[in-house]
Formats: structure tokens, C-alpha cells, sequence
């Protein structure tokens, strides 16, 4: 908040003669979550628009990191958010909404990706059903390294290539549009994103497999 | 090894050792690091922010979505609970007491039945549609009257104390849509969106889009004023109203906008008493004559509270419907 801080300067040299050492400043007291607990009190509507309203870019920024696209990443916040308010869970969640909700994004994209990821795959059929039967990662820290993993794989991908695949999937650009603003033609940019693709693909499907085989030696 | 912001802003960023990673695990066994994890990962995303999503097209889907499946856990419960059909008797009985409760109503309540009229409370907000198919987004400690059974004669009138939104639906016949205040001035619009507050201190209006007129009166005497999208009018006491750019089109839309021109922060504690319907309580005089400056943003009292604590630093404490300010 720059205005605040401008603000802030302003103030102390027009209106205060007290000069007030920053460190000693107590902490505010307010919990960030106390007002929109208070809001689901008197309307849940109202606290569900708080917490949209509060939470709503970084999650999307969130789920972004997975699953490379703008709009499935803001499908999976709205899902979020809707099973929040169908479920009520509003009324069962003993820990932060934050907590609840950067959670539960976490899960839906890591889902997404891995049920996208591994659709038509190198894999045979019996380690694809195995796959399928790996539970959600039981340590936190895993979503950042799958995530970081998606990314290594679309740095890997070749100039064009990852041009055209960013162009497609993060900024959600028809194949005929990419073709139009770089003047090649629309057969062209399928073959790019389908190698892209196959390319992450594979890269996750092996990132999954060493996982299972981790899981299914009970490491 | 102490867990700090940093170390895991760098987990964030995939740039910790496998050590690090160990460690970080062996951290966040606790829930309540858990809750801290969230917390800096939220922090980081709102710094490290690739894009930023159209949250106000969002919400409204969302809004819709909640509108349409009013299901929300307490409620589910009690829908459960009633037993259809099997219990004629104790049914009838419900039919015979809404009818008798209903029949006291008219004859009292004539005024109530004729016009429809939506309240809120502190930190409440209702949106609606009106006969005519114009859109109300009603704010906190407000209220809005209109003829129930729709609006009569081409005339489309609407009684507001406190804040709303406005969308207007346009009519074929330019019937002109007109928001009566409290004041003496009203608003006269013709397919638009805009914004009223009338409050005890002060009065604005803000137009989104198209066109409208404020009337008022200026010692007796009838007066008008024609608004432009982007302005702002404000009245304050009985002075005669002024017109002004709004500094960001987008703002008051999104988010509540807070103009503070020298308030001390005991007029300020006023406002706050006046919008919010809480009770404030400023510790020491000195700290009751410290002033305020600028505009700011802010989408709720919480955040108007943070911003209001570092801007005097001082500290804020909130309980219930009390808040307090102290050195």
C-alpha cells in the first residue's frame, strides 16, 4: 500500500511532535479473519463475498502454477468457493478460512493436473489405475515441488514451442489467433502445442511414477 | 534450524536444500505452523502475482450461484427436519395462524403491505431486483422502500436513507427512475448506474455511467444539477453541493473509499459510529486530537481499522461492537 505509506510519512511530519521509535510500535491485535467471522455471524452471503473478495487473486495466482491456465485455474477457485457455500462448511471449518481454502485449491489443482498430465500417456494401462490410487501428497511441501516441476518442464520446452504453448494456454488464445499474430499457419502451432504437451507429459508422468514407486515402497 | 519467512518464500520458489525441505517438513507438523505456512504463502502470491483476475466478473457468478442454491448448512438442516405432508392436522393449524397473523397485518400494516422495503445491518449487504428490472446492491445500515406491486403510472420512484447502488433499467418510454432522500435532494436518472449515500454528516452521489440529475434546494429555491460519468457531488451540512472528478473511476464500485479532509481522529470515531454502528472509545485526549488526511481504500472495517492503526500507529483493539484506540 504506497498511499498508506505516503500517508503515513505525511502525517508524522505535519501533525505529530512526538517522535515515536518505529520498533516499538505494538503489533495490531486484530486477527486479518476476525471481521469476515463476524460478517458469516450476521449473513453468510456477506462473508462469502469478504472472503472472494480477500482471497479470490491469490488463490487464481495460485492454481495458475499448476495448471498453466488462467481459465482452469479460476474454474478451480469458483469450484472452491461454490462447495464452500453448498457444503456450509463455513459453519465446520476449525481452522482459518485461508488455511481452508489455499487447501483445498492446492488438492483440486493438484487433481486437474495429475488427471490431465497422465490422460493418454506413455504409461500401460495397469501403472495408470496404480497411479490413480495415490493419495493426495502427504507432505505439504510436495504441491511446491509439483508445481515447480510443471515449470521446469515448460522452461525445458524448446523457444517456439514454449512461446506458443504460453500464448495457448496461460493467456487462452485460439490456435487460429497464435497463428494470425505470428504468421504461421494454424497446422503449424497444433504441432507445437501437441509436442508441448506430450513433452510435459511425460516429464509429469515420470515425476508420478517415481512417486508411486516411493508410495508403494511405503517410503 | 529456525523456520523463517524467507526460507520458506524460498520453498515457494523451489530454491531450498534437501535439508532445508527436511526441516520445513518437520516444521509444519504443527498446525499451527500450518496456519503461519498459509498465511506467508498468501503474502507471497499477493507479492509474486503473475496476473491479476477479474475478481468482480468472478464474485458476480459466484454471488448468482449462492442466490440460486440457498443451501448453506443451517439452513439444509432445518428443510430436513419438516416432516411433508403426514402431519395434516398441525399443518392446518400453521394455514389457520399465518391466515389470522396475516388478516391483523393488513389492517395495521397498510403501509408495509403497499411498499416493499429492504434493511440492513452493520456489515450487511442485499441485492435485488426491483419490479421495473433495475438492480439494487444496498450497503450496510441502509434501507430502500418501493411500491410492492410494481411502479405505477410510468413513475419509478424509490425512498433511500443510507447507501445503494444502482443499476437502472432503461425504459422505452424514458420514464425517469428517482432516488427521494431524506435531504432535500433527490436524484432523477435516466438508464444508469450510480451510487447514493446519505448519511448524518454528509451526502454523495457517484455516477458509473449514463446520465443524471441532482435536484435540490438552495434556500427555498429549486435547483439542479446535471452529473457527468466519473463525477462525484458531495454535500456537506447545508452547503450548497460540490462537484468533483472521482479520483479513480473504478473505486467506489469495488471497494468502500474513504476520504478523511483534517478529521480528528474523534470525528473520525464518529463516522465510524455513524457507518458502522459500533461503539469507539479513544483512550487519551491527545490521541483523540491526532488528524487524519487523504483517501484510502478499504474493502471492510478490518482493513479500515489496520490502515487507520499505522497510519497514527497507534494501536487498535476490536471486541464485538467496541472499538478502541490506545497509544
Amino acid at each position: 500500500m504506497a498511499i498508506t505509506n505516503s500517508f503515513s510519512t505525511m502525517h508524522r511530519s505535519v501533525y505529530t511532535s512526538i517522535e515515536v521509535e518505529q520498533e516499538d510500535i505494538p503489533a495490531i491485535v486484530l486477527d486479518d479473519e476476525t471481521l469476515i467471522r463476524k460478517a458469516f455471524e450476521v449473513s453468510p452471503e456477506v462473508g462469502c463475498e469478504y472472503l472472494f473478495r480477500k482471497y479470490h487473486k491469490p488463490l487464481c495466482n495460485h492454481a495458475l502454477r499448476f495448471v498453466f491456465s488462467k481459465e482452469k485455474a479460476e474454474d478451480i477457485v469458483s469450484d472452491v468457493f461454490c462447495k464452500f457455500w453448498k457444503n456450509g462448511s463455513y459453519l465446520s471449518v476449525n481452522s482459518s478460512f485461508r488455511y481452508y481454502l489455499f487447501r483445498s485449491v492446492r488438492n483440486e489443482a493438484y487433481t486437474q493436473l495429475r488427471t490431465e498430465f497422465t490422460q493418454q500417456s506413455h504409461m500401460d494401462f495397469t501403472s495408470y489405475q496404480d497411479l490413480m490410487k495415490v493419495v493426495q501428497p502427504d507432505e505439504i511441501t510436495q504441491y511446491e515441488e509439483t508445481y515447480n516441476r510443471v515449470q521446469e518442464l515448460v522452461d525445458q520446452l524448446p523457444p517456439q514451442c514454449r512461446k506458443i504453448f504460453l500464448m495457448n494456454r496461460f493467456e487462452g488464445k485460439r490456435y487460429k489467433e497464435i497463428a494470425l499474430e505470428l504468421g504461421l499457419s494454424t497446422k503449424t502451432i497444433e504441432s507445437h502445442i501437441s509436442k508441448g504437451l506430450g513433452m510435459i507429459r511425460k516429464g509429469m508422468a515420470d515425476y508420478w511414477v517415481c512417486l508411486l514407486w516411493v508410495f508403494n515402497l511405503g517410503l | 534450524m529456525i523456520i523463517t519467512k524467507d526460507i520458506i518464500f524460498q520453498q515457494f520458489a523451489n530454491k531450498v536444500t534437501a535439508f532445508q525441505r527436511r526441516e520445513i517438513d518437520l516444521w509444519l507438523k504443527s498446525k499451527e505452523n500450518q496456519e503461519c505456512y498459509y498465511r506467508w504463502l498468501e503474502e507471497w502470491e499477493m507479492q509474486q502475482a503473475i496476473y491479476t483476475p477479474n475478481t468482480d466478473k468472478d464474485l458476480m457468478i459466484y454471488q448468482d450461484f449462492i442466490r440460486q442454491n440457498p443451501v448453506g448448512g443451517d439452513k439444509a438442516v432445518e428443510e430436513s427436519t419438516v416432516v411433508p405432508g403426514s402431519n395434516w392436522p398441525i399443518y392446518g393449524k400453521w394455514v389457520a395462524s399465518v391466515l389470522l397473523v396475516a388478516s391483523v397485518a393488513i389492517l395495521l400494516l397498510q403501509h408495509q403491505i403497499r411498499y416493499q422495503s429492504y434493511t440492513t445491518e452493520a456489515g450487511e449487504q442485499k441485492s435485488f431486483v426491483l419490479p421495473d428490472g433495475s438492480h439494487v446492491t444496498l450497503l450496510e445500515r441502509s434501507s430502500v422502500q418501493f411500491p410492492r406491486w410494481g411502479f405505477q403510472g410510468g413513475l419509478r420512484e424509490v425512498q433511500l436513507a443510507g447507501e445503494a447502488r444502482f443499476a437502472v433499467e432503461h425504459t422505452p418510454e424514458d420514464h425517469p427512475f428517482v432516488v427521494k432522500t431524506e435531504r432535500d435532494f433527490e436524484v432523477v436518472v435516466l438508464g444508469t448506474e450510480f451510487s447514493v449515500e446519505v448519511r448524518e454528516k454528509m451526502a454523495t452521489v457517484a455516477l458509473k455511467k449514463g446520465k443524471v440529475r441532482v435536484d435540490y434546494q438552495v434556500d427555498n429555491t429549486h435547483k439542479e444539477m446535471l452529473m457527468a460519468p466519473g463525477e462525484l457531488v458531495m454535500f456537506k451540512g447545508d452547503q450548497p453541493p460540490v462537484k468533483s472528478i472521482e479520483s479513480s473511476n473504478q473505486s467506489i464500485w469495488d471497494q468502500k473509499r474513504f476520504v478523511f479532509d483534517h478529521l480528528s481522529l474523534t470525528e473520525v470515531g464518529k463516522m465510524l459510529e455513524d457507518t458502522y454502528g459500533v461503539q469507539v472509545e479513544i483512550y487519551n485526549e491527545s490521541l483523540g486530537n491526532r488528524r487524519l488526511m487523504g483517501s484510502f481504500m478499504a474493502n471492510n472495517l478490518d482493513e479500515l481499522l489496520q490502515t487507520m492503526s499505522e497510519l497514527l500507529e497507534v494501536e487498535v483493539v476490536r471486541d464485538e461492537k467496541k472499538i478502541i484506540f490506545k497509544e
